[in-house]
């Protein structure tokens, strides 16, 4: 029978943690979308009728596979448009890591050690998804939906550096609640994003910010179309 | 054993002309319709989402590819090549373009994206034709003639998971997996159905990153950045399609950083290559007979990149070639005669290598309403060669089949015999005495004492099943003696790093190889197109023992689906599923050989037409399974990763012919 460590079994009861959390932020997903039937056929004359921006401000309160690096405060652009019986969104956010001041031991490729103070860490990510919403004249509103994207990494390394830049694939659910006021809305929203790194990079995060709706422009339906 | 191959394929010839007396008096010169199934039409090579004609090759079942940097290839027809890759004749719109150097295809630099085509055929055959030019294995590419002004263009990003982001900074051992665009083409110009001209440019970025490679980049390459391969490929190109008269001319250039890989290096060649090329075709169809004339001409330039070892001195490659020819219908029969030459010349610092090789050829057809046939025998001469002057070469092949409402059969056989290898060949490099530094020492080209052949023999057959469904079978058969072969041996005892194998030239090896495959195919317009197919192969090197490991690393069973869809609502998806066998490389010593696992293929791409048909945006989802994939021992492997394309075609191609 293969036995942990202490510390394996913290990082091995995290990670079961953390995926357990996904699930069940993946069930009330799938738990928030209203029936079939209970979505009101979207004719052609309300295609992509209005758009709402929002800005929000957040942090990381559970981070997983990166222990090298402290999640700072991120700030958060939100664009989402009526499409589908949903909402289809495209969401930017930018967060600062700060590399771990303490020396970390690392091995190298022919089994030697040697230390290393891991260089800072900007990173965008540049979303796209689609979700669904309970009524939309409701005081209170619930939504939840998919994203899909890519995470860009800058290090704080010189120019020229091999490497200094990186990208790789982050999706995940999302969870929003709020309150309704005219065409502002007020909300928070809890997000779980999974980076396709190896070791994956997991990340649930809280965010609180503000929205305003508005009547799509011509020119932007257009496009849209 | 050589008047075996000729007995045979005299008897061939024989059997095919008596079929053309039989049925040729009566039957009318109707064209019967093309059928391969090794085709992809438009509506597939659009719901791929592929921006790189490279990508579209991988994806073609009847060819086996692999790459060291995803983007050159190395193109194996039927899996009946073994390690050196075939010298596939890719033609566009009739028009051969060459572009063949040290193994690899250069696809790349090639005036093609898959936004162009139209359809794309492989066609298998033999190789090993020398340096005439005429193979019979080749890809041909059809694009629309355009009507009015047009204006398209594609971009793709890449992305593969298991990158280990931040975490590489902390495990010296993380691999970066990487990698990423973006790949890009545009295209425009005008045209009128009749006359056509169009400008474009293919432009591609790639960070050599992937774990196979970037231990035997590192060792080579003298830079302390990320080693990218880069291309831009401009090109003009004019066309006309008119009552009679066809004609057709283009040019460009190719630059590439890059590094250049080949197994008996057994690592990088950071390099900057640069292709000038043209090619044209004449044809005038006159009361007397359709006469054509076709040139064409390239220039390759290869120079020196920082690097930590020697590298070859700086090197011009030339190849030029011409043919007319003549051809005159009489009572159903079309009798073709033509006559060309090539000149392929290197040159590396004053010290000068040059073939010129004149060739004639003749070919007899006969297509009526139910059987066609064919027979083709083209002759080669090897002049100003200081090793083998006034060596002759020839290449022949029949083939007969017939065709009804329910389907069709295809007999064919084909035979070469020469002493010279492809021009582009490693081979031909070493005889040329080029100085390779230390990325490869030159190795001394053996004189045969016989002219190497090979014989094919194929067989294809398909019938309708029921209402739209074809079920198809092929059998394909190849004997080789007399060949000379890289006898290798790989010795990578560290894993990761130059693979330094020791090798020499050993020639006189035989062998056959036999493959077979069955598949099923519903093509309904405006329908789900499916295509289904199993292959599998059998390889016999009688005891020789340099011929079974030339011939090994590729032969193994393929299962593979395919569907793909547009829908009326602009819709438009693809998906492959398929199996390929595990197999061992028997070039490589222990460790390094290693039973590489049976591959598992999934990929989706599901896309939407944007903005009234002006655009397309498509998400690629490949090798869902997440494992690695690998085609060679120092190849790419290959991860999950998503491909994010966004193609603009302002004007519809609805309106092309």
């Amino acid at each position: 029978m293969t036995t942990l460590s202490p510390a394996a079994r913290r990082v091995f009861c995290f990670r079961t943690r953390l995926h357990s959390l996904f699930g069940v932020l993946l069930v009330i997903s799938m738990a928030a979308l209203p029936a079939r039937g209970q979505t009101p056929a979207a004719s052609p004359q309300e295609a992509f009728p209005s758009l709402r921006i929002g800005a929000s401000g957040g942090m990381v309160f559970r981070e997983s596979g990166m222990p090298g690096w402290s999640p700072g405060a991120d700030g958060r652009l939100t664009i989402d448009t009526p499409y589908a019986g949903g909402r289809l969104r495209l969401d930017t956010a930018y967060r600062a890591w700060t590399g771990s001041s303490e020396i970390l031991a690392i091995v190298d490729r022919d089994g030697g050690t040697g230390q290393v103070s891991p260089p800072d860490v900007q990173t965008i990510d540049i979303l796209a998804g689609w979700g669904l919403s309970n009524a939309p004249d409701a005081p209170i509103f619930l939504e939840a939906g998919l994203l899909l994207g890519n995470r860009f990494m800058l290090f704080d390394l010189p120019h020229g550096t091999a490497a200094r830049f990186e990208s790789e694939m982050l999706a995940g659910p999302w969870i929003r609640v709020g309150r309704i006021a005219g065409p502002v809305r007020l909300f928070g929203e809890v997000r779980a994003l999974r980076v396709l790194t190896n070791p994956r990079w997991d990340t649930i995060g809280l965010s609180g910010g503000i929205a305003v709706e508005f009547a799509t422009p011509g020119w932007i339906r257009w496009i849209l179309r | 054993m050589r008047h075996c191959f000729g007995i045979a394929l005299m008897s061939i010839v024989f059997v095919a002309s008596q079929v053309h007396a039989q049925v040729g008096e009566n039957a009318p010169e109707e064209a019967l319709p093309s059928w391969s199934p090794w085709t992809m039409t438009a509506s597939e090579i659009q719901s791929t989402g592929a921006v790189r004609f490279s990508e579209l090759i991988r994806m073609m079942p009847a060819l086996e590819t692999w790459s060291s940097d995803r983007y050159t290839h190395r193109i194996v027809g039927m899996g009946l090549g073994g390690l050196h890759p075939d010298p596939i004749d890719i033609t566009l719109d009739g028009l051969s373009l060459p572009a063949f150097l040290l193994d690899r295809v250069l696809t790349e630099s090639l005036p093609v994206s898959p936004g162009d085509l139209d359809e794309l055929t492989f066609t298998p055959g033999l190789t090993m034709a020398g340096p005439a030019r005429k193979t019979n294995v080749t890809i041909a590419l059809r694009t629309p003639m355009r009507s009015g002004w047009h204006l398209s263009g594609a971009f793709a990003v890449i992305n593969e998971t298991g990158d280990p982001g931040p975490a590489k900074h902390t495990d010296a051992r993380a691999n970066n997996v990487d990698r990423s665009g973006p790949a890009t083409w545009v295209r425009t110009g005008w045209g009128n159905k009749r006359w056509m001209i169009q400008a474009g440019v293919n432009t591609d970025l790639h960070h050599l990153t992937d774990e196979r490679i970037s231990g035997r980049v590192r060792g080579t390459y003298a830079e302390d950045v990320q080693p990218v391969i880069t291309q831009f490929a401009p090109f003009v190109r004019i066309r006309h399609e008119g009552d009679g008269l066809r004609f057709q001319a283009m040019g460009g250039q190719s630059r590439r950083k890059d590094f250049i890989y080949h197994e008996s290096a057994g690592q990088e060649w950071p390099a900057r290559l640069r292709r000038e090329w043209a090619a044209s075709l004449l044809e005038k169809n006159s009361s007397f007979a359709l006469m054509s004339f076709r040139a064409d001409a390239s220039r390759i330039s290869l120079s020196e990149r920082p690097s930590f070892i020697e590298l070859p001195s700086p090197l011009l490659i030339e190849d030029a070639s011409v043919e007319g020819s003549l051809e005159k219908r009489l009572s159903g029969i079309a009798f073709r005669l033509a006559v060309g030459a090539r000149r392929w010349m290197i040159d590396q610092e004053g010290k000068h290598f040059e073939q010129f090789t004149p060739t004639a050829s003749t070919e007899i057809s006969r297509t009526g309403q139910t059987w066609s046939s064919k027979v083709f025998v083209q002759l080669s001469r090897l002049a100003d060669d200081a090793w083998q002057p006034n060596t002759y070469s020839w290449l022949a092949n029949a083939s007969v089949t017939n065709s009804g409402v329910k389907g069709s059969i295809s007999l064919r056989l084909a035979g070469t015999q020469g002493h010279f290898p492809e021009p582009g060949h490693l081979m031909t490099w070493n005889r040329a005495e080029v100085s390779l530094g230390d990325w490869m020492p030159t190795r001394a080209v053996p004189a045969s004492s016989s002219a190497p052949r090979s014989l094919e023999f194929g067989l294809l057959g398909r019938r309708l099943l029921s209402g739209s469904w074809h079920g198809w079978a092929h059998a394909h058969i190849r004997l080789f003696e007399g060949h000379t072969l890289a006898d290798r041996v790989i010795d990578q005892r560290f894993g990761i790093g130059p693979l330094l194998p020791e090798w020499q030239w050993s020639s006189g090896h035989s062998g056959w190889l036999f493959s077979r495959a069955a598949g099923i195919e519903r093509l309904e317009p405006g329908d789900i197109t499916w295509r289904a197919f199993f292959q599998f192969y059998h390889v016999s090197s009688q005891g020789d023992d340099a011929f079974f490991r030339h011939q090994t690393g590729f032969p193994r069973h393929r299962l593979q689906v395919m569907a793909s869809d547009t829908r009326p609502g602009g819709v438009r998806w693809m998906t492959r599923l398929g199996y390929a066998s595990a197999w061992t490389w028997p070039e490589y010593r222990e460790p390094a050989r290693r039973v590489i696992p049976a591959d598992i293929i999934a990929e989706i791409t599901i896309g939407k037409t944007l903005f009234s048909g002006v655009a397309d945006a498509l998400v690629s989802v490949l090798n869902i399974p997440d494992r690695p994939l690998g085609n060679h021992p120092a190849g790419v492997e290959e991860q999950l990763a998503i491909r994010l394309t966004l193609s603009v075609a302002p004007v519809s191609r609805s309106q092309d012919k």
